[in-house]
C-alpha cells in the first residue's frame, strides 16, 4: 500500500478529534457534575430523570402543602382543647350552682363568670393561623363569632313550598339591630295567593314568618311587603327587620333569616397532600359549638346555652330594680316596649300582673268607629265580679245615631277575646264595634274607657307604636289577682318613657308596685305584657340542665378533637412518605443523572494522556522524510 | 544515422526529459499539501528507432505525457461522503441550536416552569387571601410565559439565521457552478490536443467537492472531459459551458406561491428543491432543519402554549377573584360584529371551544347581589350575544346602571356596569368567556404572545382562586378554583387527551434528544467515512515525500549520466580530431 504524508495527517487529525471529543464529555461531566446535561446525552435516561425531577418538584410541593395544613390543624386542636378547658371550667360552676348551696344572690354574682367563658369561647373561636380565621369555613377573612349577635344578609333561599329551587329571582335581605338574646332562624314564606313580580303599594306582598323566640315561644305572622329596597324594611320583632329587592317573588318561595354570632360559612377547605389526595382540614364554628337557632325545641349552641344561663344566673337576684313583663306574641313587632314592674318578686310574681295598652275595653276596630261611641260605664245592676255566661254583665254606653247620641246597653259574657261581642245598635251595621273587655273582676258604676271614643277625656287611639309623650299620653290597663286569687284591674297613663320620677306610675294594690318603660320604647293599642313567664330566679334550675347540656357540648368537641387528632396522624404519616419518596427520588435521580465523579477524573486523565500520546506521534511522523538525508 | 553526433543529440534528450521529469517531482513537492492536488507523473517514451541496414537503432527517451494519478470512482464516492459530512455537521450543529433552546436536563427547563406554575396554584390554594401569595403566583406565571416566548423568538431567530445561510449558499452554489462550466470550456479545449489538463481537472474536481458540500450532487464526464452536475429532482446545475457570460443561475431562494417560507427554486423549471429533493450538504441540512425539525417545535410549543391557555382559561373564568368586575373587555377578538363565532371564517383563536352552554352573571349593588343566567350558541355573533345578555338582565334593577355587554371596536365583547354596580362571574358551561377573554387568566394563544391577562396583571385580586357559592357569596378563604386549576397538572389534556402538559413536554425533549444524539451518531460516521475515502485518495493521488526524494535522487543521476555521454561524446570527437594533427 501506498502511504502518503497526507493520510499520516488525516489519521492524526481524525484521533486528535476523537480524543477532544471524548475530553470535551469528561470535562462537561466533570464541571456540571451531571452525567446528562442536555436530553441527547442519553435521551432514554433522560426521561427517567425528567419524570423523577417534575416528581421531585411536586414531592416539595406537597411537602409544603402537608406542613402548612399540619400548622393549621395544629392550631385547631389546641384551640378545641382550650375550648374544652372553658367547657371543663363551667361544668365545674354547673355543678356547684346546681345543687342549691349557692344563695341566689351568690349565683347572681357568677353571672359574670359565665360572661368571661363565653368571651374566651368567642375568642378563641376568633382563632387565627397566619392571619386566617380558621372556624369561618372559607370566609377566612372574617370573625367566626362575634360577642353580639347579629342579622344574616341577604337571607338564605330554602327552594319552593311546592318542591324545587325558589321560583322567584328575588331575594331578601335582613337589617336591623338584634335585641333578643339567642339565636333564631326565621323563616319567611311568601304567601300563597301572590300574584308575582316585585312588591309595591300596588302589588303587595305577604310573608308568614315563624320563629322561636328567646322564652321559647314559637312566632308567626304574616308582615306585608308593599316596596322594594331597605326603605321599606318590616319589623319581625325584636329589632329585626327584613326588605325585598326589586325582582319577581313567587307565592310558595320559601327562606330563612338567620340572627346569630356565628359569621363564617360551613363550606370545606381542602389542600393536596399528594397527586388525587385531597384532604379537607378545617372545622367550622357551628361544628364544634353546635347549630345556631332553636332546633327541635331546644338550643344546641354552646354560645346561645352559655348566653341563657347567664341570663338566668343575672336574674336570679331578688333585689332587682324592676322586673321585665314579657311581650305577647301578637305585640305589633315593631313594638319595643318592655313593661318594667319594680317590687318584691315574691309579691309581684304572686300578683301575676298582666299588661295590656288601651283601656279594660279593647277593641278591632278602627278608630271611625271608635269615635261613633261613648261613656262606657258598667250598669248600676252589675252584681258584680268577672262576667261570664254564668254571671253576665251589663254594660251602658251612648252611640252617635247619625244626627245625635242615644243610650243603649250591651251585654258582656266572657273576658278577653272569648267574650268579643260586636255592638251594632242601629242593627245597620253603622255604627258598628267589635270589643270585649280585659280579664278581670268588675263592679257595678265603673267607667270603662275605650281608647279612641268620644268619651270626655278618652285615651286616644294608639294605631302604630308610639312613645308616650305629654302630647301622645298612653293609657294601658293592668290586671293583677287580689288576696282572694281574683283578678282586679287598673289603668295607668304613660306620658312619658324611661326612669324619670314623672314616668314611674304607682299601680294597685297601693304601694306594693310600680311600672315603666323602657326609655323610647313604642307600643300600640292592644299590645299584652305578662310577668307570670318563668324567667327570674331559674338560675338553680338552668344549672342544672347546662350540666347535661356540657356534658353534651364535651362529647361533640371531642369527636371533633378526636378528628383533628387523626388528621394530624395522616398529615405526619404523609409527611414522613414525602421525606421517603425524596429520598428515594433524589437516589434514583443521582443512579441516572449524576456523574461518577472518579471515573470521570480516570477518563480526564486518560484522554490527556492519549492527546499529548496523539501530539508527539504527529510531531514525530512529520518529522522524518528523506529529504533529511539528503 | 548513428554515430558521435547522435549520441549527443539523444544525451540532448535525455537530458531533457529529465529536467521535465524533475520539474514534476518539483511540482509535487510543491503542491504535496495543495488540497484536491492529484500526485502527477511524466511519462518518458524512447524516440522514434532509425533504421539503417544493420537494424532500428533507439533514438534516445521523449517525454511521453505527464499524467495524474485519479480514480474517478473514488473521487464520485468523495463528493458524496462530502454531502452527507457536511449535511450532519450542519444538522447536527442546527439540533444542538434547538436542543439548546430548551435543554430540559437542565436547571431552567419548560418542564420545571411549567410544574413551578402549576404547584404555584397550589401554594395559593394554601393562603388565598395572600396578596403576596397572589403576586408569587404572578412572578411564577411569568417565569413560564417568559420561558415560552424566549424558546419562540429563538426559534424565529434561527428561521430567520437559516434563510440568511441558505441565501448565501445558494449564491456560493451559483458562482462555483459558474466557475465549473468555466473549467469545462477549459478542460474541453485544452483537451482537444490529446493531453490530460491535470491542474484544470484538479481545480475543478475541488469546485465539485465544494459543491457537494453545499448540496447532494450527481454528476457525469461526457467524451469531451466536460462534466455534468445535476441537484436532486433533477435539477440541472452545470451542463457544458452553462451556466456562464449572461446565463441565468442554476438557482434561486425566493418567495414561492404556496409556501410560507422563501424556497430554493431551480430557475429553469421553477421548480421547487424541498428537504425531500436536496438530502445532502448543508443546504439539505438547513432545509431539514427549517421545514421538519424547527417547525415540528415551533408546533409544539404553540400546541403546549395553545392548550394551556385554554384549559387554564377556561377554569379561572368559572371562578371569582377578591375583586369584582366594573368594566371589563374581552381580550380576545371575533373576526367581526356580525360573523357567527364559530364560523369557519371566523378568526376568534378559541371559536372552536364554544358549545351550547350557559353562563351567570351575578351583579352586586348596595349590598345586594343576584344572578342571571345567558344561553349561548356558538352560532350566535357578538352582537347577538350582547343582545342576549342585555335581554337577561332585568332593567327593573337600574337600567343606567346595570353591566350592559357591548361590542367594542366591532370585535371585542364587553361589561360595563355604573353607579358602583359590580359584577362577576360562575358556571360558564358555554366556554364563550374564556374565549372571548373574560375573566381569565392567560392572554394570547400561542408561545409567542402568551401572557398574564393585562387586567390580572394589574390586579392580583382578580386571580380567580375561588368559586361563588351558590347564593353568589365570594369566601376569601374559597380554594376551590386554585385546586382545580392546580389538578391541571395531572389532567391529560395534550395530544389528544394521551398526556398531561409536562409529559407532552418529556416525550418532545426526549425525541428532540434521541434525534440529536443519532445525528452524532451519523456524523461520526460520515466523519469515519469521509476520512477512510480521502485516505484511499491519499494512497493514489497523494505525494509521497520519499517517493519524490528518490525520483528526484533518480533523475538527478540520469541528468547527470546523460551529461556525462555529452563529455563522453565530446571527448570521442576530440580524439577524432586529434587524428589529424
Amino acid at each position: 500500500m501506498r502511504v502518503t504524508q497526507g493520510m499520516l495527517y488525516l489519521q492524526s487529525q481524525l484521533g486528535l478529534a476523537r480524543i477532544n471529543a471524548g475530553y470535551a464529555q469528561a470535562s462537561a461531566q466533570a464541571t456540571s457534575g451531571k452525567r446528562i446535561n442536555q436530553p441527547s446525552d442519553d435521551a432514554s435516561g433522560s426521561i427517567y430523570a425528567q419524570y423523577s425531577h417534575r416528581t421531585l418538584e411536586d414531592v416539595t410541593q406537597y411537602t409544603t402543602n402537608v406542613g402548612r395544613v399540619k400548622d393549621w390543624v395544629s392550631q385547631d386542636s389546641s384551640t378545641m382543647q382550650s375550648i374544652l378547658d372553658q367547657i371543663t371550667q363551667a361544668q365545674q360552676s354547673a355543678s356547684l350552682l346546681s345543687t342549691g348551696t349557692y344563695t341566689e344572690e351568690q349565683r347572681g354574682t357568677l353571672a359574670t363568670t359565665i360572661q368571661g367563658i363565653m368571651d374566651e369561647i368567642v375568642a378563641l373561636g376568633n382563632t387565627q393561623v397566619n392571619g386566617r380565621y380558621i372556624y369561618s369555613g372559607t370566609r377566612t377573612d372574617t370573625q367566626a363569632a362575634t360577642s353580639q349577635l347579629s342579622t344574616e344578609t341577604p337571607v338564605t333561599l330554602d327552594g319552593n313550598v311546592g318542591g324545587g329551587a325558589n321560583q322567584g329571582s328575588g331575594r331578601l335581605y335582613g337589617q336591623g339591630t338584634y335585641t333578643g338574646r339567642l339565636s333564631r332562624n326565621i323563616t319567611l314564606t311568601v304567601q300563597a295567593g301572590y300574584g308575582g313580580g316585585a312588591p309595591s303599594a300596588g302589588n303587595p306582598m305577604n310573608v308568614d314568618y315563624s320563629y322561636v323566640d328567646d322564652y321559647g315561644r314559637t312566632i308567626s305572622g304574616t308582615a306585608t311587603i308593599s316596596g322594594t329596597g331597605s326603605g321599606n324594611a318590616v319589623d319581625l320583632g325584636d329589632g329585626v327587620q327584613f326588605y325585598a329587592d326589586a325582582q319577581s317573588f313567587a307565592a310558595g318561595d320559601q327562606y330563612t333569616l338567620t340572627v346569630g354570632r356565628q359569621q363564617g360559612n360551613d363550606q370545606q377547605i381542602s389542600a393536596n397532600l399528594s397527586q388525587d389526595n385531597l384532604m379537607t382540614f378545617n372545622h367550622t364554628l357551628q361544628q364544634i359549638l353546635g347549630q345556631e337557632g332553636n332546633v327541635g325545641g331546644s338550643w344546641g349552641n354552646l354560645l346561645d346555652q352559655l348566653a341563657d344561663w347567664k341570663d338566668s344566673l343575672d336574674k336570679d337576684s331578688k333585689t332587682q330594680t324592676y322586673f321585665e313583663a314579657v311581650p305577647g306574641t301578637a305585640n305589633d313587632r315593631s313594638s319595643t316596649a318592655d313593661m318594667r314592674v319594680s317590687g318584691d318578686w315574691e309579691q309581684l310574681q304572686s300578683r301575676a300582673y298582666n299588661f295590656v295598652t288601651g283601656g279594660p275595653i279593647q277593641s278591632s276596630s278602627p278608630a271611625a268607629s271608635r269615635a261613633l261611641f261613648r261613656n262606657f260605664t258598667v250598669d248600676a245592676a252589675y252584681a258584680g265580679g268577672v262576667p261570664s255566661a254564668a254571671n253576665p254583665m251589663t254594660i251602658d254606653y251612648d252611640y252617635w245615631n247619625g244626627a245625635g247620641w242615644t243610650s243603649t246597653t250591651a251585654t258582656i259574657t266572657g273576658t278577653g277575646a272569648a267574650g268579643n261581642v260586636t255592638l251594632d245598635p242601629t242593627g245597620t251595621g253603622t255604627p258598628a264595634l267589635t270589643m270585649n273587655v280585659v280579664d278581670a273582676a268588675y263592679s257595678a258604676g265603673q267607667a270603662l274607657p275605650l281608647a279612641g271614643s268620644a268619651t270626655a277625656g278618652a285615651p286616644p287611639y294608639i294605631a302604630s307604636p308610639t312613645t308616650p309623650s305629654a302630647g301622645q299620653p298612653v293609657m294601658v290597663t293592668y290586671t293583677y289577682l287580689d288576696a282572694n286569687q281574683v283578678r282586679q284591674w287598673g289603668t295607668t297613663t304613660f306620658t312619658g318613657s324611661g326612669d324619670g320620677s314623672a314616668d314611674v306610675l304607682s299601680m294597685n294594690p297601693p304601694g306594693e308596685a310600680s311600672l315603666r318603660l323602657n326609655s323610647g320604647g313604642t307600643l300600640k293599642e292592644g299590645d299584652t305584657w305578662d310577668l307570670t313567664l318563668q324567667q327570674y330566679n331559674q338560675g338553680q334550675s338552668k344549672s342544672q340542665q347546662m350540666l347535661t347540656n356540657l356534658a353534651a357540648e364535651r362529647t361533640n368537641l371531642l369527636r371533633y378533637t378526636g378528628d383533628a387528632g387523626a388528621k394530624l396522624n395522616r398529615l405526619e404519616i404523609r409527611n414522613n412518605l414525602l421525606g421517603d419518596d425524596k429520598v428515594q427520588l433524589n437516589s434514583r435521580l443521582s443512579n441516572v443523572e449524576s456523574a461518577d465523579i472518579s471515573q470521570v477524573s480516570i477518563d480526564l486523565q486518560k484522554y490527556q494522556t492519549m492527546f499529548q500520546a496523539a501530539l508527539s506521534a504527529t510531531a514525530m511522523i512529520s518529522s522524518h522524510t528523506l529529504a533529511d538525508y539528503l | 544515422m548513428p554515430g558521435i553526433y547522435s549520441m549527443m543529440d539523444i544525451s540532448r534528450w535525455a537530458l531533457i526529459a529529465s529536467t521535465r521529469a524533475l520539474d514534476t517531482v518539483s511540482h509535487n513537492v510543491a503542491n504535496a499539501n495543495t488540497e484536491g492536488y492529484s500526485r502527477q507523473e511524466t511519462v518518458l517514451s524512447t524516440r522514434g528507432a532509425q533504421w539503417t541496414g544493420e537494424g532500428w537503432y533507439g533514438n534516445g527517451v521523449k517525454v511521453a505525457n505527464v499524467i495524474q494519478h485519479v480514480d474517478k470512482q473514488l473521487e464520485a464516492q468523495l463528493t458524496n461522503s462530502s454531502s452527507q459530512g457536511s449535511y450532519y455537521d450542519s444538522y447536527v450543529s442546527q439540533l444542538n441550536a434547538l436542543e439548546s433552546m430548551d435543554n430540559e436536563a437542565g436547571d431552567s427547563s419548560l418542564g420545571t416552569a411549567l410544574t413551578d406554575f402549576f404547584n404555584g396554584w397550589q401554594q395559593l390554594s394554601l393562603n388565598p387571601e395572600s396578596t403576596a401569595q397572589r403576586q408569587n403566583l404572578l412572578d411564577t406565571t411569568q417565569n413560564l410565559t417568559g420561558r415560552l416566548n424566549n424558546i419562540d423568538s429563538d426559534l424565529q431567530q434561527q428561521a430567520r439565521n437559516l434563510d440568511g445561510s441558505l441565501t448565501s449558499a445558494v449564491t456560493q452554489i451559483n458562482q462555483i457552478c459558474h466557475n465549473i462550466a468555466q473549467l469545462n470550456s477549459q478542460i474541453v479545449s485544452t483537451e482537444t490536443s490529446g493531453k490530460t489538463a491535470n491542474d484544470y481537472r484538479d481545480q475543478r474536481q475541488q469546485q465539485i467537492n465544494n459543491l457537494a458540500k453545499q448540496l447532494n450532487i450527481s454528476w457525469f464526464e461526457d467524451a469531451n472531459g466536460a462534466v455534468s452536475i445535476y441537484a436532486g429532482g433533477g435539477a440541472v446545475l452545470v451542463q457544458g459551458s452553462y451556466p456562464s457570460g449572461d446565463d441565468p443561475d442554476p438557482l434561486a431562494f425566493k418567495d414561492m406561491t404556496g409556501y410560507s417560507d422563501k424556497q430554493v427554486v431551480a430557475s429553469g423549471t421553477n421548480m421547487v428543491l424541498d428537504s425531500t429533493k436536496i438530502t445532502g450538504g448543508s443546504v439539505g441540512a438547513w432545509l431539514q432543519t427549517r421545514d421538519v425539525d424547527l417547525k415540528g417545535m415551533q408546533d409544539f410549543v404553540d400546541g403546549l402554549s395553545k392548550n394551556l391557555i385554554w384549559q387554564v382559561n377556561s377554569q379561572h373564568s368559572q371562578g371569582a377573584g377578591q375583586t369584582m368586575f366594573t368594566d371589563v373587555t374581552g381580550t380576545y377578538k371575533s373576526v367581526d360584529y356580525q360573523t357567527a363565532l364559530n364560523a369557519s371564517t371566523n378568526t376568534l383563536p378559541f371559536k372552536d371551544q364554544i358549545k351550547n352552554g350557559s353562563f351567570q352573571i351575578w351583579v352586586n349593588q348596595d349590598g345586594t347581589s343576584r344572578s342571571y343566567t345567558v344561553n349561548v350558541d356558538p352560532s350566535d355573533n357578538i352582537t347577538a350575544i350582547t343582545q342576549k345578555i342585555n335581554a337577561v338582565i332585568n332593567p327593573g334593577l337600574d337600567d343606567t346602571k346595570n353591566p350592559v355587554a357591548t361590542v367594542e371596536n366591532g370585535q371585542q365583547l364587553r361589561f360595563h356596569a355604573a353607579g358602583g354596580i359590580q359584577f362577576s362571574f360562575a358556571n360558564d358551561s358555554s366556554g364563550l368567556l374564556a374565549a372571548m377573554g373574560i375573566n381569565t387568566f392567560f392572554n394570547g394563544s400561542d408561545a409567542g404572545d402568551i401572557a398574564v391577562n393585562s387586567q390580572v396583571q394589574a390586579d392580583v385580586g382578580r386571580i380567580a382562586a375561588g368559586k361563588l357559592t351558590a347564593s353568589g357569596e365570594l369566601a376569601a378563604g374559597d380554594n376551590s378554583n386554585a385546586l382545580d386549576l392546580a389538578s391541571l397538572a395531572d389532567a391529560d389534556t395534550m395530544n389528544n387527551g394521551a398526556q398531561t402538559f409536562n409529559e407532552s413536554v418529556i416525550a418532545f425533549s426526549t425525541d428532540l434528544g434521541s434525534k440529536v444524539a443519532n445525528a452524532k451518531d451519523s456524523q461520526t460516521f460520515a466523519a469515519n467515512n469521509s476520512t477512510q475515502l480521502q485516505s484511499l485518495r491519499a494512497q493514489v493521488s497523494g505525494v509521497n515525500m520519499d517517493d519524490e526524494m528518490i525520483k528526484m535522487i533518480e533523475f538527478q543521476r540520469a541528468y547527470q549520466s546523460s551529461a556525462k555521454m555529452v563529455s563522453v561524446a565530446d571527448e570521442m570527437l576530440q580524439t577524432l580530431l586529434d587524428i589529424k594533427r
